[in-house]
């Protein structure tokens, strides 16, 4: 005790100043791991709406923080603008053509913002913008393959980012068909001078997009029902519904064989032995079934993404109209041949809903 | 009866009252303190060494104890979750800002906060006060301020070492029982750490610091001339520190996450 | 310092009234103490006497009334000026009141200290010990209070009362638990304050202190002052109050017991 009382100044000197050492030791070495120190870059990136870009949001990149949303801020467009960083150590993933993606998850496990880097070496400016994988612009990055796009770490995730650009696709392939068909209308009408020979290689063009797509769904719904027990059911309907559509094709007495029954007789319009026809029909089958496919994918997702939905139904319009045209193919004198009645399946999500009313 | 009720209701008021000009004089002679530095400063060393430097050793004990009970639960629970790491996260919430700041804070109650109650009590029934006034030495200048000076700065240096223990001595201890690699451990630590969890915690030692002196304090002020006013005071002191200590708690964490 | 009225008295209270726990202990009394009076407060116990010597002194909270020294009220004097209050007016305590946790030596030390920021530690500690030796403190004055005994408590009670060399000493009950010695040499010191013209104000009810000190006589009873005279006219006073017939009749007692003619002449 009597050496406590003597020695109190030092001791309590001690006590005090350790303890400023310990805690100044422990803030520089958290600032050290937590990268206080270290310059970061700059960019901005729009986004459509600020709802998982908060300011502090990660931006990964294979799974690493390689960056942090910093400010977002509402511009006079409506969209929304905001500016990130990103730490020295990873600014070399900052090159011309890299992208911003935002992958949210369906079954509401919040959202990840993903860093691509672009294929080419120049080094992206600061402060320079960086689109997001949604815009337009960046629509363009990914289909010219400008940008890495690393394959996605979990199913939902890759399913995901992989239903848009299936859509985009199918859309542009309905609409594609939908122009050719009109323009076969208008030149079977007499209304058009137009080189048919280049519609016919437009509409191929576009019959030959359609595949990967497929394949891609195909895809999706092995691994979906690998994985994700939540779209198994949803991924069984899409194989069941495409089965049923194969059938319907399948049928003798379809759409399909009555209109390209020589009796029809176009082909003395179009000297091609029915070439055309089967292509039109081929291409419309597949597109039905791109979308029908998706409708299902969307009708389990549709809780989480109203506007997949939505955009799926925008498909499912131009296809009604591309079969408007075959409609008025049918009707149109040359044309001997019926159409049979379409057989419409609901998408399962939704005629399970009703049903829970009856 | 309804007389009873208004006399008791103008008497808390006035004690009320009373307590918060009691809290102002402190605070105002606080600010002084620092300004001149007078005799006081060696009753401050004194105390920082009783309620600071004494109480380390329990503390150290029970910081240790808390953050191993967390790292060997959470190392054999969390990852059956999937949620290893959240370890860390709880080890930062439980000892750096909320249990640290509180178990350090009842610790000095129970030990320096019954001390400054029944001290200053002792003085007063010892006509101790009266000869500080009467040579013209400001009891609350020289007894009071360093005290609270002293506790505050006791409390928030226990706090750093209650992390310090809680945090690493905590995983000394563990190496004992079920070895986890170092590296790993430290460094998730330290991005779970952040420097607004450390500087909550500080504020929280920092306001109990003040709520236990001023409190202990005031209660040994508050005795009359008997000398079994005395543990009285003692046990008022730790009573109100004890529910004023919570209360503050709540309303810090409240204003943190609300 | 504030300009004080020299022509006030160094010392007045003025209708004090005092309670505690509900019970009054002192009714409405005032006083008036000039500068180089020798006052002595007389009374049987519990008559308030202590309360009125703290409440002059500005140790105790009067319930009313108001007390004034150099013409300024004591409760409302600012910080610099409570501090030269405190440095003109020592207070010895009945029962010592030394700070426990301190030394003998800083018992005495804290005042100079403060009030004498200029001397070094060593003066500091000259004086005190100079101070302890004339009151005939024998111990080490690096003992801590309480291994003192009453007498001893006392003494260094008043020793750090005048260690400021205050003009105005309140001393309350100076002689209790002394035993002849250390009364002897209290009496020696208090003849130097004397020679100085300090004025004291002191309660007690040793007569002998009284006899050989007091130059005025205040009577205490029940709360209120029943006499306030200069010596001499209190002990010839006719029709005085229970208590102040009694406290009158034990000054004579003494005196003719103790034949302190010299005193008398002295005076």
């Amino acid at each position: 005790m009597k050496f406590r009382m003597r020695h109190a100044d030092r001791i309590v000197g001690v006590f005090t100043l350790l303890a400023f050492v310990l805690l100044v030791g422990v803030l520089i070495l958290m600032g050290a791991n937590q990268r206080w120190f270290s310059k970061n870059y700059t960019y901005f990136a729009q986004f459509p709406t600020a709802g998982s870009v908060q300011p502090g949001t990660a931006i990964l990149h294979k799974g690493f923080q390689v960056g942090t949303i910093r400010r977002v801020s509402l511009n006079e467009g409506g969209s929304v603008d905001a500016e990130f960083s990103i730490q020295d150590s990873y600014n070399h993933l900052m090159r011309t053509h890299s992208l911003l993606e935002l992958v949210t998850s369906p079954i509401g496990l919040g959202s990840q913002l993903l860093l691509h880097a672009g294929r080419s070496p120049e080094p992206l400016p600061e402060e320079s913008f960086v689109p997001t994988a949604d815009s337009t612009e960046g629509q363009a990055l990914i289909e010219l393959e400008l940008v890495d796009i690393p394959p996605k770490d979990d199913t939902i995730t890759r399913l995901l980012s992989n239903v848009n650009p299936l859509l985009e696709s199918t859309s542009k392939t309905v609409t594609t068909l939908n122009r050719t068909l009109t323009e076969l209308n208008r030149a079977l009408a007499g209304q058009s001078e137009g080189p048919l020979g280049a519609i016919i290689s437009d509409a191929s063009a576009a019959v030959a997009r359609l595949p990967p797509t497929l394949d891609g769904i195909n895809e999706m719904v092995v691994e979906a029902r690998g994985s994700a027990v939540a779209l198994l059911d949803s991924a069984n309907a899409i194989a069941d519904n495409i089965e049923t559509m194969s059938a319907a094709f399948a049928d003798p007495t379809g759409l399909v064989p009555k209109l390209l029954d020589p009796k029809g007789s176009i082909a003395t319009f179009l000297d091609d032995k029915n070439a055309l026809y089967n292509r039109v029909m081929t291409m419309l089958a597949e597109a039905e079934r791109s979308v029908r496919s998706l409708r299902e994918i969307s009708a389990s997702l549709s809780a989480e993404m109203p506007k997949l939905a939505v955009v799926l139904e925008e498909g499912k319009t131009a296809l009604v109209s591309a079969q408007d045209v075959l409609e008025g193919l049918k009707n149109n004198p040359l044309l001997k041949g019926g159409i049979t009645e379409r057989e419409e399946q609901d998408s399962l999500y939704s005629s399970m809903r009703e049903g829970a009313f009856e | 009866m309804i007389e009873r009720i208004g006399a008791s209701v103008r008497e808390k008021a006035s004690s009320f009252l009373y307590a918060l000009a009691f809290f102002g004089r402190v605070v105002d002679r606080s600010l002084r303190f620092f300004r001149r530095r007078q005799v006081g400063y060696k009753v401050l060393v004194f105390q920082i060494l009783f309620t600071g430097v004494e109480a380390l050793l329990v503390n150290a004990v029970m910081a240790m104890a808390i953050g191993a009970a967390i790292i060997v639960i959470g190392s054999s629970l969390l990852p059956q979750f999937g949620q290893s790491r959240l370890m860390y996260d709880i080890m930062v919430i439980v000892i750096t800002k909320e249990l640290g700041p509180l178990l350090t804070a009842f610790i000095v109650i129970a030990r320096s906060g019954t001390a400054i109650a029944t001290e200053l009590a002792g003085m007063v029934v010892g006509h101790e006060i009266e000869a500080y006034i009467s040579v013209g030495v400001d009891p609350i200048s020289f007894l009071v301020v360093p005290r609270v000076l002293g506790m505050v700065s006791s409390l928030v240096l226990l706090s750093i070492y209650f992390n310090l223990f809680g945090l690493l001595g905590s995983f000394l201890v563990v190496q004992l029982i079920k070895p986890i690699a170092f590296a790993e451990y430290f460094q998730s630590l330290l991005a779970a750490l952040a420097p607004g969890d450390i500087l909550s915690g500080m504020a929280k030692s920092l306001v109990f610091g003040v709520i236990v002196s001023t409190v202990a304090s005031y209660q040994g002020f508050s005795v009359g001339r008997a000398s079994t006013e005395i543990p009285v005071a003692g046990i008022r002191a730790v009573g109100q520190s004890f529910v004023l200590c919570i209360f503050a708690d709540v309303l810090i964490t409240l204003a943190q996450y609300a | 310092m504030s300009p004080e009225t020299p022509s006030a008295p160094l010392l007045e209270l003025r209708g004090i009234s005092a309670s505690s726990g509900g019970s009054e202990i002192l009714e409405d009394v005032s006083l008036k103490v000039e500068r180089g009076d020798r006052v002595a407060v007389m009374g049987p116990s519990g008559s308030g006497k202590s309360t009125l010597l703290k409440v002059a002194a500005g140790l105790e909270p009067a319930g009313s009334g108001h007390a004034y020294f150099n013409g300024r009220d004591i409760a409302a004097l600012g910080q610099r000026e409570e501090l030269d209050f405190r440095s003109r007016a020592g207070f010895g305590f009945q029962d010592g009141a030394l700070w426990e946790n301190q030394t003998v030596l800083n018992n005495l030390a804290l005042p100079l200290r403060i009030h004498r920021p200029h001397l070094t530690e060593s003066e500091i500690a000259s004086r005190a010990v100079t101070l302890l030796k004339t009151l005939g403190f024998t111990d080490s004055p690096g003992v801590r209070p309480a291994t003192l005994s009453m007498g001893e408590r006392k003494i260094v009670s008043i020793a750090r009362a005048l260690v400021l060399e205050p003009e105005l000493v309140f001393l309350d009950d100076p002689t209790g638990h002394l035993d002849e010695d250390a009364r002897d040499r209290l009496y020696a010191v208090v003849d130097k304050l004397v020679r100085k013209g300090v004025t004291i104000v002191a309660v007690t009810n040793n007569s002998g202190f009284v006899r050989r000190f007091a130059l005025r006589l205040v009577v205490v009873a029940d709360g209120r002052v029943t006499c306030d005279a200069p010596m001499n006219v209190a002990l010839a006073a006719e029709g005085l109050g229970t208590a102040a017939r009694s406290v009158v009749a034990r000054l004579k007692r003494y005196a003719e017991r103790d034949r302190l003619d010299e005193i008398e002449e002295k005076r």
